[in-house]
Formats: structure tokens, C-alpha cells, sequence
């Protein structure tokens, strides 16, 4: 395309909305694509921000280090804590409990997971302990401890995943500042109209509330629930998910943390019509409560919301509003949508922010010139059907997967129709002990494994060469293995230490 | 307890190294089971069995198999192939080579577009240590090859593995299959027997003796030369194959023979194309039983080992099957998909490949790949991202528009990246110089 003026000037990209998913964008393509286009956010400090999105997945580090944003200058600027899982309660059964890791658990024997042989003595009545017990990520979350995992993939004692738990009100802040050094530009202001160009329908400009209108060629529409741009601009059709995800409001609140050791882990605690989320930060916890407003009143939610605390509330409870489900597609002409404004899908895996990253990472794979193509709406889109649909058909397993008849909701959720793919892959699950292969999307067959036994899915068969082993010789080698990473997490600092903070934590 | 259960008998019907593998393979993974291999004639058409090459992505399962590549290459059942020139191929004159191993490359942006973003005359292949050094005709140690083994060779080797590992080694070829209602119930042999079975695995490549072709999908309008002639060659040995593009379809040199795969004439006719179900009731196909994909690349073996893998793993075998082999065949067929489109993608430089229909996959891949020089991620592939990326950029593709990444870099910039990979690429392979 040499010698078109059009393709190679570089892209006018106009991000609409600040927040979270805005200045990721932002920082991202002005981090990596500096020279390919130029960025111009407007957002509106009026609006604010939803910022509840305080939890993560171990994907994010990915982010921070691809830009070069060094860590601990991050987790100071947004008060980050470790993560080293998802604690679940009262998912499956009222009582259970289970850490969700970011990591695997033992190692493969003779070709077959090691699952299969856990499976094996637990059906023979041996005294083994919960699967977590041969994960070094959930002893060391049980235990409070942390320290980075060790570069061998081989050994279970040191290799983990971790993320991080944050102010997500302080990390679009931190994100602007770096973006803004690097050449995004900011304009303070509210889009009042948007202009349409002729011919294709594709968005030429857009119009603030002081007159102000700002031209681009690629529009990236970061504006949360209201979608302005692809929902309500180009009114693209929403496919809605909330017959297998019915909640649709949380009311949300930070507490006074409490004066115990920091938790490496978020904990979501099933209710009656929804679920809780606990997030402990370096200054205080972040909770709220996710629930299904057909089942459950919003006085009755705060209240849940209020009784589980562990520490004083610091703010008036806040109350959203959403509903599961997702744009149809997400690149629409010439306008993308990043973030709450391109779909949404309940915060119970801590997908919502590697759900932008996976956009904007596709964005930079798929990144148009100035003339936007099919074809690039095309891979885009098509990249970020792939991340929905599997995040999806996991999360409705979280609700699927129980045996709780204590109420309407879970009544429902417990017997409606899931999806057909994750009815196939829970019926292989069931008979085989196996889980359904990707090479990609973000959760793999660890993960499964986790819900799976954690909400009492218990298969009935496994894999028969697990059978073969001599029972004292198995018990042996799954002893040695579950005391060799208690050993080894004894030895990790606390978590507080390792964040550097003194208190209950550091002397725990 | 355990409601899956170990098959009691298993046989596996073939005659080449296909069959043999997997006998091998099953009897390692079962000891429990009697496991019998039943001799078949090897057509010509069972080209993983009589030209068995194995790309790095299988060579993981030739070593469970207690068959490593370097025990391979020390008794010379293999040859090594580090690359794969292609001459008269494609727009220009120049030959292009595909790398069995990938390159290595910066770390940010991909080492094509930065050498697409240098417009440099070096061909893209010269950043490749292995294509480098097959050209140099030069192994170094650390280069981990793909393996042309010599059929005869390989069989006797795994056949003498079979042995060890307790496989019955049948001496009287298969004359009938009795069926019943849940699938085989007994093979019937020349010399009268009739074996009972729990589970067959069929490698009897084409011809299909147990499997039966219900279900075969062909992919003649994609891979149109269809009919091969194979002549011996006394050329010596070479880290090389190469292809030339001849009026009506290729030739090829592989070790000690000459191919030619033409669109029209005589010869052995090849029916590429695959199964829709491999594993079937408790039928294994395996090999160009289950999926044929032509005499270009020589890719039949590789993906006969990558099923037997995923049968390995999965182990389909007795009692309640249907929901692993509908996992099973997923898996494989994606795979199988994946190479048809892989060698659906060499038809664009190739004359004789005007007419060939463009699979809607390989549509979307190439979709992308020329707006801007990426390839969708995908599931399962035997063949590497490299290999792929080279078979594009040495038809002539290029991308309309350049890596956003890549142009970070100024061109004197990438100019520079070039020539030093070059020149890593031949100190790799021994070469001084730039």
C-alpha cells in the first residue's frame, strides 16, 4: 500500500471513556503500536467509573511487563496485594469450600494426570486429603504466604501462578499518568453527538458538550454499560446470556481490613440468590454482592452484603446494574468496543479485566490503517468469540455444578439447560475424568479440575492405568508429595512480608 | 469402583510401521491386555507406511515408544531433514526453503515482520540456522531434525519392540471381519482362526480392511495431484528435500527416489481426504486409514503418530467410549483439517494448482495473513507457525500493510536486526561470515 496516503499515516485512534478499560487501551497502544497511531481519549469525570474490577488473573502481568511498567511501582500505586486464587464457598454444597489456583496440581505419572490417581484412592476410602493439598498456589494461600514461583515447570513445590488484588479506582489514575507521558492525549468532556460519515455509516467524529468535536479513524468505545458507540450509535445486537447468568445487580462496599495477615487470594462465598466477593487490599477490603434481582430484593442484598463484613464499612453501599451477555460482535466498522461496553460476564473468575486485555491484545494483532477492513473486524471478532464462549460455559458451571436446593435461585440454576458445549464436556468429565483440550483460551484443564471437584463433580471413571500402582506405594508417593509442598511453602515468607508491610501479617 | 475398565483383546491389523507403532504403543500403555498384530498387505497408496517421515512435532511419541530419534539416526533407520526447498514455485525464480525447526527470533515482533519491515533481498529462510546449514549440508548438534526413516528398517525395529513388549505377533493376513451389533466382534484370519476382539486398531492405510470409508470427506479439489509416480534415485543423501513445480503438478527428491504427483495420468492414484469419525464404535483407524493427505510434505506418518498420542492419553478403549471418541475425533479431525490446509496453501504458487478450491479455513488464514502477516491461533497443528509463515512468504504473499510493531523499528533498524539473525543463522551452521 506504499505511496496511499491513507495507509500510511499513522491511525487517529479516539478511545471514548476513561476507566479501567479506556487507559489500558491507551497505555497499550501508545506502548506498543507508537508509530502506527495516535491516541486521544476524552472522558468525563462526571460519568466516573465502575471500579470494582479489583481482582485479577495472572494474565495481567503479562500486560505490565510488555509495556515495561515495573511491578512494584504498580502495587504501590494502586495498594496491590497477591493473588494466588479464588477461595469458593457454599458453591456446591452449603460448607464447601475450595481454592480455585492459578496452577496445577502434582504432576503426571506414566502418562496420566495425576488427578486420575487422586481420583483412585479417594473412591477407595484411603485418607487422602482435598486435591489443594498437592498445589503449592493453594497451600501457600491457605497459609498466607507468598513468594514469586521458581522457573522449573517440572517441580510442583514452586510452580504457581499469581495475579494481583487492587484499587481498580487507583489503577486507571496510574495507567493515564504513564500513557499521558508516553503521548495519549486527553480532552476532559462529555460526547453529546456523534457524527457519521457518508457513504459507509462509519464514525467520522465526535461531538462534546462544550462544542468541542474530535475527528478519528478507529474509535474504540470504552464507555461501559451505555455502550454509546457500538450499543447505541450503531445498535448492535445483544446476545443475552442471563437465562444461564441471572445475576444482574451487585451493591458494592470497602470495609476497615481487619487486623489479621493479608489473604493471598479474592474469596466469593455463595448466597441465596447470588454471591459475595471479599478482596483484601494493603488498606482495606474490598466487598460486594452479586445477585439476581429476580430472587432477591436490593434492601435484602445490602443487608447480606452488610452481615458478611468483617471489618466497618468505609462508604455508602454502591449499587450496579448489568446483565450477562455481549454485543454481538465487538468491532463494528470502525469502532471496537473494550470492556463492559462490548459484553458483560459476572466478576465470579475475575475475568472482566483480562477479558480487555484478551481485546486489546487482539486489537494490536488485528490493527487496522486508516481504511478499517472486514478482514480485520473479522480476526478481531472472531478471536474474542473464542475468549466469551469458553469463559462462559465456565462460569455457568460455578452455578451449574451444586447440589444446593435451599432456595429459588439455586433451585433454578441447578436444573435449567446449560449450553450444549458444556454439557458435552461435564458428561465427558463425569464418565472419564477428562477435560475437554484447548491449546487456548484462559481457562485449561487445571481450572476445571478445581470447580469440578471442588463443587462435587465427581467422576466415576478414570483413567485405568491409574489403577495399577500398589496402594501403599501410591499413598506414599502422594504423602511425600503433599508434605514436600508444605515444606516448601513453610518456607515462603508471610504474604504481608513479602508485601512489605508490618502488622498481624508480617509477624503471623 | 472404576467404571472404565481395559479392553481384553486388542488387535491391530497393518503391515508397516503405522501398525506396528501402534501395537507397540497400545501394549506399553496396556500391559493387561493381550494385544495381537495382524499382518496386511502395505498398498502403495499407504504412503505414511512405505515413506515414513517424522516432523519434531511427533518425534515426542516415537520416544515413548522406546524409539528415540537419536537411537533412529545412530542405526541408521533415519535421515535427518533439516529443511525443504522449493524451486519454480511461486512468482519469481528464486528457491524458497520451509525450515524443519523454527527460527529463532527478537523478542516483541515476529522475526517475519521484521524482515518483511527491512525489504531486504535475503531471502526470508536465510534467518533460519536449519535451513542455513541443510544448505550448507551441515548438522549441528543442538538442531533436533525431522526423520525420513527407511520403512523396512523402521518396521523391523518396531516389530522387534512389539516383541519385547508381549505383542502376539500373527503370522496369517486378515480375510474377514465379523460385525455385530455394538461394532467388531472377531477378525478372521487365512489360517482359519477367528480372533475375538474388544477393540482393532485398522492401519491398513487406504484400503480400510476393518474401518470400512463411511464418512470419508475428499479433499481432491484442494490437493488436485492425485497421481504419483515414485522412481529409485541414486543421488546422494541430502539434509534437503526438494520440490520443483512442473507443468501438471511437482517433483520431489526424497531419499533415494524421485516423485512426481501430477494432476492427470497414470500411476498410483491418491484419495486424500479423511475420516469424519477415525474411532468409531470400537474401530480405530489410524494412518491413512483415517486420513490420507497426499505425497506433498510426506506428512502421513506425523499425523498417524499425533492420533496414536491422543489415543494414548485419551485411551478410548473398552467399555463406555463414545464420549472420548467424540472427543477423540474432534481433536484429530481439527488436526487433519489443519495439514489439508497447510498443504492446500502450496497450491498457490503451483501452476498446476490454478484450479484448486481454497478450503474456507485456509480462506480466513489467508485472509489474514495478507492484510497483515499473522496467523490465527488454532487449537491443533502438527506443522510449526515458522513453517507455515515460510510457505506464505515464499509463494509471494506479503502483507498489504506492515506490522504496527514491526514499524517502531526504522528500516535501517530491522536492516540491521536482518543481518545479524543472518548472522547468527550461519554461525549456528558453522558458516563464517555474513
Amino acid at each position: 500500500m506504499a505511496g496511499d496516503p491513507m495507509a500510511d499515516r499513522p491511525v487517529r485512534v479516539v478511545v471514548v471513556g476513561g476507566g479501567t478499560a479506556g487507559w489500558m487501551t491507551a497505555a497499550g497502544l501508545v506502548g506498543l503500536l507508537s508509530k502506527a497511531c495516535t491516541v486521544h481519549l476524552v472522558e468525563s469525570e462526571e460519568i466516573g467509573i465502575v471500579g470494582v474490577g479489583e481482582a485479577t488473573l495472572p494474565h495481567l502481568r503479562l500486560y505490565l511487563e510488555r509495556l515495561g511498567i515495573d511491578e512494584a511501582e504498580f502495587m504501590a500505586a494502586t495498594d496491590a496485594t497477591f493473588k494466588l486464587g479464588i477461595e469458593f464457598r457454599d458453591f456446591g454444597r452449603i460448607g464447601d469450600r475450595y481454592i480455585h489456583p492459578f496452577g496445577t496440581y502434582g504432576r503426571p505419572l506414566g502418562g496420566v494426570g495425576f488427578h486420575h490417581y487422586w481420583l483412585r484412592r479417594r473412591a477407595e476410602g484411603a485418607d487422602v486429603p482435598p486435591i489443594g493439598a498437592y498445589s503449592a498456589g493453594v497451600v501457600a494461600a491457605e497459609t498466607c504466604r507468598f513468594e514469586r514461583p521458581g522457573t522449573d515447570p517440572d517441580d510442583p513445590t514452586t510452580s504457581f501462578g499469581y495475579a494481583y488484588q487492587f484499587d481498580a479506582t487507583r489503577f486507571a489514575p496510574f495507567l493515564r499518568a504513564w500513557a499521558e507521558k508516553r503521548g495519549a492525549r486527553r480532552t476532559e468532556g462529555r460526547v453529546v453527538s456523534i457524527e457519521r460519515n457518508g457513504g459507509d455509516g462509519t464514525v467520522g467524529a465526535v461531538t462534546l458538550s462544550d462544542g468541542a468535536r474530535i475527528e478519528g479513524d478507529l474509535f474504540i468505545d470504552c464507555s461501559g454499560f451505555r455502550s454509546l458507540l457500538l450499543g447505541q450509535e450503531l445498535a448492535e445486537a445483544w446476545e443475552d446470556w442471563s437465562h444461564w447468568l441471572p445475576c444482574d445487580r451487585a451493591v458494592a462496599v470497602p470495609s476497615v481490613r481487619p487486623d489479621a495477615p493479608t489473604e493471598p487470594f479474592t474469596r466469593a462465598s455463595a448466597t441465596k440468590a447470588g454471591w459475595r466477593w471479599r478482596i483484601p487490599l494493603r488498606h482495606r477490603v474490598g466487598n460486594g454482592h452479586v445477585y439476581a434481582s429476580a430472587f432477591c430484593g436490593d434492601d435484602q442484598a445490602t443487608e447480606a452484603l452488610l452481615a458478611g463484613l468483617d471489618g466497618a464499612p468505609l462508604a455508602d453501599p454502591r449499587f450496579l446494574r448489568f446483565r450477562a451477555g455481549r454485543r454481538r460482535r465487538s468491532f463494528v466498522g470502525n469502532v471496537v468496543a473494550i470492556g463492559l461496553a462490548s459484553g458483560f460476564l459476572e466478576p465470579l473468575e475475575s475475568t472482566s479485566i483480562y477479558l480487555v486485555q484478551a481485546a486489546i491484545t487482539a486489537l494490536v494483532e488485528h490493527f487496522p490503517d486508516a481504511r478499517v477492513e472486514a478482514v480485520d473486524r473479522d480476526g478481531f471478532n472472531a478471536a474474542i468469540d473464542a475468549e466469551y464462549d469458553r469463559i462462559r460455559d465456565f462460569l455457568i458451571l460455578h452455578y451449574h455444578a451444586t447440589t444446593r436446593a435451599d432456595s429459588p435461585f439455586w433451585n433454578h440454576v441447578r436444573t435449567m439447560t446449560v449450553p450444549d458445549s458444556l454439557a458435552e464436556k461435564m458428561a465427558l468429565w463425569r464418565a472419564t475424568a477428562q477435560v475437554a483440550h484447548y491449546r487456548h483460551g484462559l481457562f485449561l484443564e487445571p481450572s476445571w479440575i478445581a470447580v469440578y471437584l471442588g463443587q462435587g463433580i465427581v467422576p466415576h471413571g478414570w483413567d485405568p492405568r491409574a489403577d495399577r500402582p500398589d496402594a501403599a506405594g501410591l499413598d506414599r508417593a502422594l504423602t511425600g508429595l503433599s508434605r514436600a509442598i508444605a515444606d516448601r511453602v513453610g518456607q515462603m515468607p508471610p504474604h504481608d512480608r513479602a508485601l512489605g508491610l508490618s502488622g498481624a501479617g508480617a509477624a503471623a | 469402583m472404576n467404571s472404565r475398565r481395559f479392553p481384553g483383546a486388542i488387535a491391530v491389523v497393518g503391515g508397516g510401521p503405522v501398525a506396528l507403532a501402534a501395537a507397540v504403543g497400545f501394549a506399553k500403555a496396556l500391559p493387561e491386555a493381550s494385544i495381537e498384530w495382524v499382518p496386511a498387505m502395505v498398498s502403495d497408496a499407504a504412503l505414511a507406511d512405505r515413506w515414513p517421515l517424522v516432523l519434531p512435532s511427533a518425534q515426542a511419541m516415537l520416544a515413548r515408544l522406546d524409539c528415540p530419534p537419536e537411537l533412529l539416526l545412530r542405526h541408521g533407520v533415519a535421515t535427518p531433514r533439516l529443511a525443504t526447498r522449493f524451486l519454480g514455485w511461486g512468482p519469481g525464480s528464486s528457491p524458497w526453503m520451509v525450515g524443519d525447526e523454527p527460527a529463532p527470533g527478537p523478542p516483541g515482533v515476529a522475526l517475519h515482520q521484521l524482515w518483511l519491515r527491512a525489504e531486504t533481498e535475503r531471502p526470508y529462510h536465510a534467518l533460519n540456522p536449519v535451513c542455513v546449514a541443510g544448505e550448507a549440508g551441515q548438522l549441528a548438534g543442538n538442531m533436533q531434525p525431522a526423520l525420513h526413516c527407511k520403512a523396512r528398517a523402521l518396521s523391523q525395529g518396531l516389530a522387534s519392540l512389539a516383541r519385547q513388549s508381549r505383542v502376539i505377533m500373527g503370522q496369517s493376513p486378515l480375510t474377514g471381519v465379523a460385525r455385530g451389533r455394538d461394532g467388531v466382534e472377531a477378525l478372521q484370519l487365512a489360517d482359519g482362526r477367528e480372533l475375538a476382539v474388544d477393540f482393532v486398531i485398522d492401519a491398513t492405510g487406504p484400503d480400510r480392511l476393518v474401518a470400512t470409508s463411511d464418512g470419508f470427506n475428499g479433499w481432491d479439489d484442494a490437493l488436485p495431484c492425485r497421481f504419483l509416480w515414485i522412481e529409485p534415485d541414486a543421488a546422494a543423501p541430502s539434509l534437503v528435500d526438494t520440490y520443483q513445480a512442473v507443468e501438471g503438478g511437482w517433483t520431489a527428491r526424497w531419499p533415494g527416489a524421485k516423485a512426481t504427483a501430477l494432476v492427470q495420468g497414470g500411476g498410483i492414484p491418491i484419495a486424500t481426504g479423511r475420516l469424519d469419525a477415525p474411532l468409531r464404535g470400537n474401530v480405530l483407524a489410524l494412518g491413512e486409514a483415517a486420513v490420507q493427505p497426499g505425497p506433498l510434505g510426506l506428512t502421513g506418518f506425523t499425523l498417524a503418530l499425533a492420533g496414536l498420542s491422543l489415543a494414548l492419553d485419551l485411551l478410548p478403549v473398552g467399555g463406555d467410549t463414545a464420549l472420548l471418541a467424540a472427543e477423540y475425533n474432534r481433536r484429530v479431525g481439527q488436526r487433519a483439517d489443519r495439514m489439508r490446509d497447510f498443504l492446500a496453501a502450496h497450491q498457490i504458487g503451483l501452476a498446476s494448482g490454478a484450479d484448486a478450491v481454497i478450503p474456507p479455513s485456509l480462506a480466513t488464514t489467508l485472509a489474514q495473513f495478507t492484510r497483515r502477516g499473522t496467523l490465527t491461533p488454532v487449537d491443533e497443528d502438527s506443522v510449526e507457525r515458522d513453517a507455515w509463515i515460510a510457505v506464505l512468504i515464499g509463494q509471494g504473499l506479503r502483507p498489504q500493510r506492515p506490522d504496527p510493531i514491526a514499524l517502531g523499528l526504522s528500516r535501517d533498524d530491522a536492516r540491521r536486526l536482518v543481518a545479524n539473525y543472518n548472522g547468527q543463522a550461519r554461525a549456528a551452521a558453522g558458516k563464517r561470515g555474513a
